[in-house]
């Protein structure tokens, strides 16, 4: 009992740490292709391609441009708030990823 | 031989007398004429900006996220800056969202007529759309060959959305 007091009190008094989700980008696809995640995390795109990549997100209420991943680097978004957001890729059409938030 | 050179000169006549850049006219008045229908940060620019997207109201009322955009349609992009907190950093609201000057860094422009494309090759060409672009204050225009260039390349990834990225998913996000 004693125990499950100072678990509740610690629950209460330490916020929830902050989650870095790693999103890698190889033969020019996200993967995985669809994560979740809470507000205050942050995902980070590691570009493991010899050519360029982008994180675009058209999503209304989210629209967020970090210009090009270039080869071996990676890129940092943060999530600032709750939605269904879509990442795309500004040179690839075809590459997606859902990033489900919530609070 | 006269009369070949009077169809030559009949024929210039009768064409279009601008192509690419120049047949894209600032659309003065926009950020009271048009509608604003996304808000697109920028963190990797320094300093911040966010770039607002138009399109006009004749095009918007006609169009649908399952159809190329009509012919008149003008989309433009406006990079404004950043509010800037005392740090330097880029002030947010309390959705997390940065918050806009009304400081405007550059403005750029597409525009689609009926017809436009047939100028270029359908590996080079956006369907019917050209592009320009311009200083805050419409005078001065930055339109080289190689930066009008990059706008076709670059867009060519959005095909399938009628060569944009932002508008043609908008009108598909709210189901229009
Ligand atoms: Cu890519």
């Amino acid at each position: 009992m004693r125990k499950f007091l100072i678990a509740a009190m610690l629950a209460l008094a330490t916020p929830a740490l902050a989650a870095e989700h790693v999103v890698t980008i190889s033969g020019s696809e996200y993967s995985p292709t669809r994560i979740t995640a809470k507000v205050g995390d942050t995902v980070r795109f590691v570009n493991e391609d010899a050519v360029d990549h982008a994180v675009f997100i058209p999503t209304l209420g989210h629209a967020i441009d970090l210009g090009s991943t270039k080869s071996g680097a990676s890129t940092v978004l943060p999530l600032r708030r709750a939605g269904r957001i879509e990442v795309e890729c500004v040179q690839h059409g075809h590459m997606g990823l859902l990033i489900v938030v919530t609070q | 031989m006269i009369r070949t050179l009077l169809v030559l000169a009949c024929t210039a006549l009768v064409s279009p007398a601008f192509a690419g850049p120049e047949r894209v006219d600032f659309p003065t008045g926009y950020q009271s004429t048009f509608y604003v229908y996304n808000q697109v940060e920028r963190p990797d620019r320094t300093p911040n900006q966010i770039r607002f997207m138009y399109v006009n109201r004749d095009a918007l009322a006609k169009a649908t996220g399952n159809a190329p955009a009509p012919s008149g349609t003008i989309l433009i992009m406006e990079d404004r800056y950043a509010k800037l907190g005392p740090d330097g950093q880029a002030e947010r609201d309390a959705d997390g969202r940065m918050i806009p000057t009304d400081r405007v860094a550059a403005v750029a422009v597409m525009e689609k007529r009926d017809g436009w494309g047939a100028i270029y090759t359908p590996e080079k060409g956006n369907g019917d759309w050209e592009y320009a672009g311009f200083a805050p204050d419409g005078t001065k225009r930055t339109t080289t060959d190689a930066q009008v260039a990059s706008c076709f390349s670059c867009h060519q990834s959005r095909r399938q959305r009628d060569w944009t990225f932002t508008f043609i998913k908008y009108l598909q996000d709210v189901g229009k």
